[in-house]
């Protein structure tokens, strides 16, 4: 065994694991107990008032302080947030359907999707989640109980990845279908013409929809580390191509740079955060990425 | 003028010219297959460079093709002279030991340095008389011709003695290829001593002929290198004492290299079908040049998953010991339908020594790792069965390594074959072993190798374990049980600073110290003097004052037990669903039920030894050329038959079938076992460094001579070639200059971005 980091929020590791409920636990768990460092601040659970202790109240909650100072014992009570509505918008097309390190972009993706869902309905916020690819696929509308968790990861483990990818139209046909006002969470490689990413991100915020994306890639594809004679058998009905990948490599990590910076100063312009996933990335980024978000708009509602 | 050529016959390397545009061609047909999905970009990309690309191609091919065809015109010499040799010969005994080890296998220039040795011994033999008698010494003994396979066992023997036969001498020089073996100069160097003749007539002549490998002179001994300084010092004395004049004439030069010198499975752990198995490379530069190694896996010789992978190594420094060896990972799954054995390579860019170019790795792919849970507490009211976590954290996945059954006390009691598992799980259960009868199937299992973790809780009355599998004279249960304490108000937790134990060393490396918080836990069940209890061992405490057991292990034969001395469920801690439960169990699982691939891996000319089922009907093995090998089998009256492959000599992965018979006339044989091992190089004879000849003589001063021939005029008299060749030598290294410049170029610019 190497140094490597070995731990269960490795997405190699969480890959394994074929319950997605479990999986999703694993994830929520393991970034809630504190294991990883958010690179945000903000997220907790803000206290409202004290109120004295019944018999049957969690005895976790009992303030030690204010019984040192009165003698009387009192329990702290936190503001419970329940106005959240989140949409996860998942990509389920063929590009996503690829993977080289063993993990796919669509069971990165799929994780991040269910992860956040527990978490939001864990919290007493509303879930709801859309797949796609060329065509909006599944539409489950936001809920927050147990029940529509369930459904969420029944969807999730049904779906299989397919189908070319059409993200401006589809982005536009979903901000069109959203009727309330919330966060909508994009999970996709992103793969196609970046004005035509942006119009259809433009179109969420048009909506007054606090929009993130999770731009999942794999390492492959960001470091094109390839060095012999390659066939590249394209995806979604693109063409094969034969080629030498050293003489492509400074090319086409060019045009990716260019890709990835087109998007971002859209993405900043329109206020909307881009989150670069490598699929080696580990899970709980998606997780402080989301909270961060939460805490945002408290802080902007307060 | 029509230039004569030396060598004709190595014009014939003419043809090799053709070599760089087979090459060519060859390439663009071969090719990786990757599925791709950002084909949008990389389309984008490819439709510039590409007329650039072409004349950089076709220039570079040219250039290739005229240094071949230069080279090979050198190689054969045109000459317009040739001076005869004028030697003055006296009447002696010449005694050769010649160094043919794998060392000697390395390139220094346009042969190896053995291929060398071979001039050298020839102009040996044309300082002595015709008639003059030669004895030839190997160092390693690997004579393909001699079919007593006894002799070929790698290590030093008088191959020719007294001889008057030059030409056989030459031949039997001529044909020699390098051993994969190590030289031991001291073992050597005796064998000869005990051939030559005390002072008599005829005067011995004595002919070291070596590549001065360090190793050849310091090892050997098990007193280290000045132990085999004396012993070598002793013999040269009773040479001399015999009036034998040694000259020790070295061949070769100092050239880097850079070997893999082990290959493994990580943590060498089993390989199970489904999990994902890590092979271990480890590459070590000798030379004093800092380089970048490619490594390539191959497993069964054909590429699997992402194969190449490169590892920057530093250079030696000056004098010193070679810097320690990188390790480079290798990762990859097997599935359902790859049960058996297999063989993993590991292959570097060839370098001046190839044979450490590659090692390869035999191993059994085991079949899914079989979990037999024995549920103590399935159905008891309100709270989840004593499993319920337990299974889906080992059983992770449908068809994944690992399978997990799950059966009631009741049930587990009518187990009538235990060997069908791999692991048995005692989860909280009443009574592990109720009868007699179930005490001594559980003993009988864990002796043949089987696993068993025992797991407590509530239900586990201390009494009734320490009756039923706390036994004297050969307990199961790795320490007596005294009492539970279950107190939530007084939570412990484990203690995870830093343990070398193979279930913990993951876990508690420092590096992974930020993934790993001990859970609480407020129930244990305590241990009478677990600490010193004979044949036990306490693999983990919990972090209380006392230093408490949690984890405490017993080996019982040739398996192994395990007790945790909490519950596997959330009743009396919060291990479950924490980030240490996952980890812990599987490295705990890999760990009680590995057995390791130590057996089918060995060095070369070492006997391989496999034991043999009674219904064996034959054992037939090939080398690593496909080509058969011989096999001894032996049928001992009190113990299992086994077969040994005696001569090992040739790397590589040694393929076996074992057939056997049916149980009866009437019913077809089972299908043929197949079945691998691997021999390999020692890993010392990769480091080429070099004696120096003036550290020989000052070792050994008035002893041994270190010189090019007995005689100094033999020196002068060497032919002499006119220079014709040289000037082609000079214009294929120029095309070869011409092609590294245009290839750093092309590098530059294709990886500037990088």
């Amino acid at each position: 065994m190497t140094d490597a980091v070995k731990s269960p929020i490795d997405p190699k590791i969480i890959n394994q694991v074929a319950k997605l409920d479990l999986r999703a636990r694993i994830v929520v768990e393991g970034y809630v107990s504190g294991v990883h460092k958010s690179p945000y601040k903000g997220f907790s659970v803000e206290f409202a008032e004290h109120r004295e202790y019944a018999p049957g109240d969690d005895l976790r909650y009992l303030d030690w302080k204010v019984f040192g100072k009165t003698d009387r014992y009192y329990i702290k009570q936190y503001e419970e947030e329940t106005n959240l509505l989140c949409h996860l918008v998942l990509d389920t097309s063929q590009s996503m359907d690829f993977g080289t390190e063993g993990v796919r972009k669509f069971d990165y993706g799929m994780t991040i999707a269910a992860a956040l869902a527990y978490l939001i309905v864990g919290q007493h916020d509303a879930a709801g989640l859309t797949t796609f690819d060329d065509k909006v696929r599944t539409v489950l509308p936001p809920g927050s109980h147990g029940g529509h968790l369930r459904r969420i990861f029944e969807i999730l483990e049904k779906i299989q990845p397919g189908g070319k990818t059409s993200i401006g139209a589809v982005l536009t046909q979903v901000s069109d279908q959203l009727r309330k006002r919330g966060l909508v969470i994009v999970i996709s490689d992103l793969v196609g013409d970046v004005e035509d990413v942006l119009r259809g991100l433009r179109r969420l915020r048009g909506h007054k929809h606090d929009v993130v994306v999770f731009h999942v890639l794999d390492p492959a594809e960001i470091e094109f580390p390839f060095d012999q004679m390659t066939l590249f058998e394209g995806l979604e009905e693109f063409p094969d191509l034969l080629a030498d990948p050293k003489s492509l490599r400074r090319t086409y990590l060019d045009h990716l740079a260019g890709f990835r910076q087109r998007l971002k100063a859209g993405c900043l312009a329109e206020r909307i955060d881009v989150v670069e996933m490598n699929t080696r990335t580990p899970l709980d980024v998606a997780l402080s990425t989301y909270l961060a978000h939460r805490a945002a708009r408290r802080r902007h509602r307060g | 003028m029509i230039p004569v050529f030396a060598n004709p016959l190595l014009l014939w390397g003419l043809a090799a010219a053709s070599v760089p545009i087979v090459i060519h061609l060859l390439n663009r047909r071969r090719f990786r297959v990757q599925r791709w999905a950002a084909m949008e970009w990389l389309l984008a990309a490819a439709k510039k460079n590409q007329k650039r690309l072409r004349m950089e191609n076709l220039l570079l091919l040219l250039l290739r093709t005229c240094a071949v065809l230069f080279l090979a015109l050198a190689l054969a010499r045109p000459t317009f002279s040739d001076a005869a040799l004028s030697i003055d010969k006296q009447a002696s005994h010449l005694f050769v030991l010649l160094d043919n080890s794998a060392s000697t296998g390395a390139k220094t220039g346009t042969g190896t340095a053995l291929e060398t040795a071979t001039g050298t011994v020839s102009s040996l033999l044309s300082e002595i008389g015709s008639e003059d008698p030669v004895t030839l010494v190997l160092t390693n003994d690997d004579s393909s011709s001699d079919t007593g396979s006894n002799h070929r066992n790698g290590r030093a023997r008088v191959v020719l003695r007294g001889t008057h036969d030059h030409s056989k001498v030459r031949q039997t020089v001529t044909d020699l290829k390098p051993a994969a073996a190590r030289a031991d100069l001291v073992e050597s160097l005796k064998i000869l001593e005990e051939a030559v003749p005390s002072r008599g007539a005829i005067v011995s002549k004595v002919a070291i002929v070596t590549d001065l490998q360090r190793a050849s002179f310091e090892e050997g001994d098990s007193r280290g290198a000045a132990g085999a300084d004396s012993a070598l010092r002793a013999t040269l004395q009773r040479l001399k004492d015999k009036g034998a004049e040694v000259v020790l004439m070295p061949f070769g030069r100092a050239v880097a290299n850079v070997a893999i010198t082990a290959l493994r499975a990580q943590d060498d752990r089993d390989v199970v079908q489904g999990a994902t198995v890590v092979f271990e490379a480890e590459v070590r530069n000798f030379g004093d040049r800092a380089v970048t190694a490619e490594v390539r896996f191959l497993v069964d010789g054909k590429e699997r998953g992402e194969v190449s992978q490169s590892v920057p190594l530093a250079a030696r420094p000056a004098g010193a010991e070679a810097p320690p060896a990188a390790t480079v990972q290798f990762t990859t799954a097997f599935r359902d339908d790859e049960a058996g054995v297999h063989v993993i390579e590991a292959r570097l860019t060839a370098d001046s020594l190839p044979v450490d170019d590659v090692r390869s790795f035999a191993f059994e792919a085991r079949k899914p790792i079989r979990v037999l849970a024995v549920d103590g507490d399935p159905d008891s009211p309100g709270a989840t069965p004593e499993t319920y976590w337990l299974k889906p954290a080992l059983a992770i996945k449908d068809g994944g390594p690992i399978t997990v059954q799950t059966v009631t006390e009741a049930d587990f009691e009518t187990e009538s074959d235990l060997s069908a598992w791999d692991l048995v799980i005692l989860a909280n259960v009443e009574h592990p072993a109720r009868t007699d009868e179930l005490a001594r199937r559980l003993d009988a299992y864990v002796r043949r190798g089987g696993a068993l973790l025992l797991t407590v809780g509530d239900r586990v009355m201390p009494d009734v374990w320490n009756r039923e599998i706390y036994r004297d004279g050969g307990p199961l249960l790795p320490a007596r049980l005294d009492e539970p304490r279950v107190d939530k108000a007084v939570p412990l937790r484990f203690d995870l600073t830093e343990n070398r134990h193979p279930i913990l060393a993951d876990i508690t490396n420092p590096a992974n110290a930020v993934f790993f918080r001990a859970p609480q836990v407020w129930g244990r069940m305590t241990l009478r003097d677990a600490e010193h209890e004979k044949g036990a061992r306490v693999v983990m405490t919990y972090a209380d004052l006392a230093k408490s057991p949690a984890l405490v292990e017993r080996s019982v034969g040739r398996g192994r037990v395990l007790l945790l001395t909490t519950t596997v469920d959330d009743a009396w801690g919060k291990l479950p669903g924490d980030l240490l439960y996952l980890p812990l169990l599987h490295e705990a699982l890999y760990y009680l039920t590995s057995h390791g691939n130590n057996d089918r891996n060995i060095l070369a000319f070492q006997p391989y030894t496999r034991t043999l089922p009674a219904n064996k009907a034959g054992y037939e093995v090939s080398f690593p050329d496909g080509s058969p090998a011989e096999v001894r089998m032996e049928e001992p009256p009190d113990s299992p038959s086994y077969a040994t492959v005696l001569f090992t000599g040739r790397l590589g992965a040694y393929r076996a079938v074992l057939s056997l018979k049916p149980p009866d006339v009437l019913t077809p044989a089972p299908p043929p076992v197949k079945d691998a091992f691997a021999v390999n190089l020692p890993p010392a004879e990769s480091d080429l460094d070099r004696l120096r000849p003036e550290d020989v003589e000052s070792r050994w001063p008035g002893l041994v001579r270190v010189a090019g021939s007995f005689t100094t005029a033999a020196d002068a008299a060497r032919p002499k070639g006119g220079e014709f060749h040289a000037a082609l030598i000079i214009a294929a290294l120029a095309c070869l200059l011409g092609e590294v410049l245009l290839v750093r170029r092309i590098s530059k610019t294709r990886t500037a971005a990088a």
